[in-house]
């Protein structure tokens, strides 16, 4: 599903470039649930906003389902982005004048979905993640828990094939960590693919592999057991 | 898509109250504003439409050289006429003069009617104006009299215009006509280059005095309108006129002037003759009042403008988050520019209230009634169009520069957008400065104008003169009247004159040396001539330079002429030698309403406007030309000498109703203009600067918000108060200050053309220009230290906890 190969990203003021991400190469096949782990400034987020298309790199390739992704135009990229990407962050980024249900249908209207299929694919959202009774709230009269439900529901309903989360339970405590962290498992056993950065050795237990990233660099997996 | 959007718009407005007031009230101003001034322009613009086929329609001009009359003569009417045998002519006259009505058993009736016509037939057909009762056809016979409703009005009371008691009943023109009601017209409509009041049928005139009989080229008091044939334009019937005339009119028998077709349409804003029918307007301020209302409506842009882009950091995570679930960069721009568009409609229905409640004041701006039904669709869609182009305008640059965020920017980490568009917020604060403070200017310079009018001296004291207007009564009776005057309490001197004060000054003639054969006069100086009484330098109060002024124990002085210095010195000029001085002039023989001697050389003074120069002016004395007796009255209290005037009066002329106008009262009313125009610039001003200085406080508490931190750390450090206010205020005095200096030399520019425009002009010195400056900066920096002070006071412990 994604090939990437020689990923570089660096910003340089004056004549001194900071690298982010050297020399990646990952492949990551459908259905795997991947969790990408380092410590802070490792490039985590970088590679994962990389994968999600929200940032661009400044050298090497990236294919997606066999399409240049870093030859793209920004139309086309941001149409490859919404038919196939389910993003979800760390600290939610629900839309505060949005009320949940608005919230979920949002991607929906993005898609140019039309009025009766967007209701029922909203409802059949929130019946599944149980916030049919939320459905009218705004984002601050919930919990953390139940914002990051609406906040994966959103990247659901537009049934992605790739869901990458950005420390997805990074704010919130153990039992409303491990729910979502269910509902993850639940998606990728449904045929999702899933990508996770995450600090947390318990949530990469979720997952099938793990990628180390240091100083911008893949960690090879057999030094990183050490 | 859409109804998200508007979702969001209203519900982003309700949280942020503060911010949405300040752009709404912007916004609400400016495009009041422009609602106002773009009825306003559609009012002026409209002028005339009304007449049928108007485009078509064009006035008979004549020009010599820089004088011009909106009319041309008889003979040219007639020539016309003749060769265009199937075109549709109106001829009109519009002598005014007194129409009286005397009612069975009650008081006579007697007024003073300026806007008397008379007309052939084919007026009302040109025209197009609506009868009320009878039809045009009376205007065949003579003696006959149209009144407007307005007028019927006024002679026989609303009563008998109700009960049709007004058809039939007889008016007397001029004093010495008596005509018949035949018709009632409906008032001529406001929007119309002139107003008729009474119209009576040309033949009229003819019947009772058969002025047609002598009247010739130089006469050129006809006003004369075509329609034109489809397909002709004015400037193909101008060579037709040339034409004619060299046909109808060879040599000595056609006065030497350009005779060209005016277009109707162009009368009202373009229109710049001597003797029009009513007061035009000026194309030139109608599009300095568009171009300023568009400058006031950018000005409150730039408020949205610059508080969008100053907060942006607030949108700018929603910008990330919508991009990441599949928005669209244009998705995005459309979603901000629905805000804008809803912000501005919200602003609209604000704006429309005001205009609502400003019309009628605004209407005693511009001195009459604007036609506005708010429900006309032309009207409506201009609005709309207003509020859409505002919208548009203000929105599209915060909505590009939101859109662009990367969500992978600002979805991490500390992401500070406020520094983002720094430079060109800066820029758009210093073009609001330049409108504010640009008119800020203009309006002293307009007030320095109107004082300096008021104040200057037109070399006589025209405080305690009385004008009358006397018609043309016999010479005798006349200087009983004035006699009888003389000797009343409080009444210091009383002469006739061919002209009142203020004066346009119509008359004119060459004045030159006698010469023996009178057509080889070949030089001479072009002079105004104004026939006076005995007595009038001293009533006028304007001393002789040289010489002396009329005797009335002499006799022969009724065949002498008194120059003012202006036309002395042009005469000396031109003497060859004969004269050397204007002393030498004295006692020579001179031409110029007849031929005599010259008696004296009176100090210059000014009888028109300072618009104009003093020009050179010749006295005489003929009394068939009196129309004007001048009144000085003592000092104190003018009362007594009033009710003597008034008691003397009908003694003299009792058919005659008494008109008194103070000459000071009546040079004043010639500013009115300048006066309704320094008033408008007034409001203008007053415009810019509050919505300017609104946005200055939007982005004053911002600023003052984002460097909380900063301030708080300063006073831990121990900063003070004055120093962090100094601090906060510096970039906006700056700003404000640079503004003000791009401000001047174009307001100088403009109202230098405008000063151009009077014979006497105030200068744009350093004191004008320093003191708008300061006000432009004092307001400013009045409006930011409000917010610097509220953050320079804070306890620190508060911002540097809040971290």
């Amino acid at each position: 599903m994604i090939q990437l190969r020689g990923i570089e990203r660096y910003y340089s003021s004056g004549f001194v470039k900071t690298y982010v991400l050297r020399h990646v190469d990952l492949d990551i096949a459908e259905g795997e649930f991947v969790t990408i782990m380092g410590p802070s400034g490792s490039g985590k987020s970088t590679l994962l906003y990389i994968l999600g298309m929200l940032d661009g790199t400044t050298s090497g390739t990236y294919e997606f389902m066999g399409e240049r992704v870093d030859k793209m135009s920004e139309r086309k990229r941001t149409d490859l982005h919404k038919r196939h990407i389910g993003f979800v962050f760390q600290n939610y980024q629900l839309i505060d004048e949005l009320t949940v249900y608005e919230n979920i249908e949002t991607p929906l209207l993005y898609q140019g979905v039309k009025g009766g299929e967007r209701k029922a694919r909203v409802a059949a959202m929130l019946d599944k993640f149980g916030i049919v009774a939320k459905q009218k709230l705004f984002p601050h009269q919930l919990s953390g828990g139940q914002q990051q439900l609406v906040g994966i529901a959103r990247a659901v309903v537009a049934r992605p094939s790739l869901i990458l989360a950005d420390e997805p339970t990074g704010n919130l405590n153990s039992a409303q960590g491990e729910q979502i962290m269910e509902t993850f498992a639940k998606l990728n056993e449904e045929g999702t693919t899933i990508i996770q950065v995450t600090h947390s050795e318990r949530n990469a237990e979720y997952g099938n592999r793990t990628i180390h990233l240091l100083d911008g660099k893949v960690v090879p997996e057999t030094q990183a057991q050490l | 898509m859409i109804q998200n959007y508007l979702t969001i718009a209203l519900r982003t407005l309700r949280r942020r109250r503060g911010y949405a007031f300040i752009n709404i009230a912007g916004l609400a101003v400016g495009m009041a504003c422009c609602v106002l001034i773009l009825l306003f322009v559609r009012d002026e613009l409209s002028y005339d439409r009304h007449i049928p086929d108007a485009e078509r329609v064009v006035r008979l001009q004549t020009a010599w050289g820089g004088f011009s009359l909106p009319s041309t003569n008889l003979p040219m009417l007639r020539a016309v006429e003749d060769a265009y045998p199937d075109l549709l002519v109106a001829p009109l006259l519009n002598w005014g003069g007194r129409v009286g009505y005397e009612p069975a058993g009650g008081a006579p009736v007697q007024f003073q009617e300026d806007d008397l016509f008379l007309v052939e037939p084919s007026f009302f057909e040109l025209f197009g104006f609506e009868m009320v009762e009878g039809t045009a056809d009376v205007l065949d016979e003579p003696n006959q009299v149209i009144l407007s409703e307005s007028a019927a009005t006024r002679y026989f009371g609303d009563a008998a215009l109700a009960n049709r008691e007004v058809l039939g009943q007889t008016v007397r023109l001029y004093n010495q006509i008596d005509a018949t009601v035949a018709g009632i017209a409906a008032d001529t409509p406001a929007q119309t280059h002139f107003n008729a009041e009474v119209i009576a049928s040309w033949s009229t005139l003819q019947a009772a005095t058969q002025w047609e009989d002598n009247a010739s080229t130089n006469n050129n008091g006809v006003y004369t309108y075509l329609r034109l044939p489809e397909g002709t334009s004015p400037a193909d019937f101008d060579a037709e006129l040339a034409t004619l005339i060299e046909a109808r009119f060879p040599g000595d028998d056609w006065n030497g002037s350009t005779l060209t077709a005016q277009p109707l349409l162009d009368i009202h804003l373009h229109s710049t003759h001597d003797m029009e029918l009513g007061a035009n307007s000026d194309a030139a301020y109608v599009t300095l009042f568009l171009v300023i209302a568009g400058f006031i409506l950018l000005v409150a842009c730039v408020n949205f403008m610059n508080l969008a882009t100053a907060r942006s950091a607030d949108r700018a995570r929603e910008v990330g988050v919508r991009k990441a679930i599949g928005a669209r960069r244009g998705q995005l721009m459309g979603q901000f520019l629905a805000e804008s568009v809803v912000l501005t409609i919200v602003a609209l229905v604000i704006a429309v209230t005001i205009v609502a409640a400003v019309l009628p004041t605004f209407e005693v701006f511009a001195g009459r009634p604007i036609d506005v039904s708010l429900l006309d669709l032309p009207v409506v869609g201009g609005i709309l169009g207003i509020a859409l182009v505002t919208g548009v305008l203000a929105g599209s640059y915060p909505a590009v520069f939101l859109a662009r965020f990367r969500p992978a920017q600002v979805l991490r980490g500390s992401f500070r957008s406020s520094t983002q568009g720094a430079t060109l917020r800066k820029g758009l604060v210093v073009f609001q400065f330049v409108v504010s403070a640009g008119l800020i200017l203009a309006t002293l310079v307009v007030y320095n104008q109107l004082q300096f009018l008021q104040s200057t001296s037109l070399g006589f004291d025209q405080e305690r003169v009385v004008v009358v207007p006397a018609g043309t009564p016999g010479e005798l009776q006349l200087t009983a009247f004035i006699d009888a005057l003389a000797s009343q309490p409080g009444v210091a001197h009383a002469a006739a004159s061919s002209e009142p004060f203020p004066s346009e000054l119509l008359d004119g003639t060459g004045t030159f040396f006698e010469v023996p054969d009178p057509d080889a006069v070949d030089r001479w100086v072009p002079t105004r001539t104004i026939s006076v009484g005995h007595g009038f330098f001293e009533t006028v109060g304007v001393e002789m330079a040289h010489g002396r002024g009329f005797d009335r124990a002499r006799p022969a002085d009724s065949s002498g002429f008194v120059l003012n210095e202006t036309a002395a010195q042009q005469l000396v000029e031109l003497s060859e030698g004969r004269a050397s001085t204007m002393a030498d002039l004295i006692g020579m023989r001179i031409g110029s309403q007849g031929v005599g001697p010259l008696l004296g050389i009176v100090k210059d003074f000014n009888m028109s406007t300072l618009h104009e120069a003093i020009e050179p002016m010749a006295f005489y004395v003929d009394p068939s030309d009196y129309s004007h007796v001048i009144v000085r009255l003592e000092a104190g209290d003018p009362a007594p000498a009033l009710a003597s005037l008034r008691a003397t009066w009908p003694q003299f002329f009792p058919e005659h109703l008494l008109e008194v106008a103070f000459a000071d009262q009546g040079f004043v009313a010639q500013y009115a203009a300048e006066a309704r125009l320094g008033r408008l610039f007034l409001a203008f001003a007053l415009l810019a600067v509050a919505v300017a200085c609104l946005g200055l406080f939007g982005l004053a508490s911002f600023t003052a918000e984002q460097r909380r931190k900063e301030i708080g750390v300063r006073k831990v450090l121990g900063a003070r108060v004055l120093g962090l206010v100094a601090l906060l205020s510096r970039e906006t005095a700056v700003l404000v200050a640079v503004g003000f200096g791009l401000a001047v030399p174009l307001a100088w520019l403009g109202m230098s053309r405008w000063l151009d425009g009077f014979a006497y002009r105030v200068e744009i010195g350093p004191g004008t220009v320093a003191v708008a400056g300061l006000l432009a900066v004092t307001v400013a920096l009045a409006t930011v230290s409000v917010q610097a002070l509220r953050a320079a006071t804070a306890n620190p412990v508060d911002s540097l906890r809040s971290e």
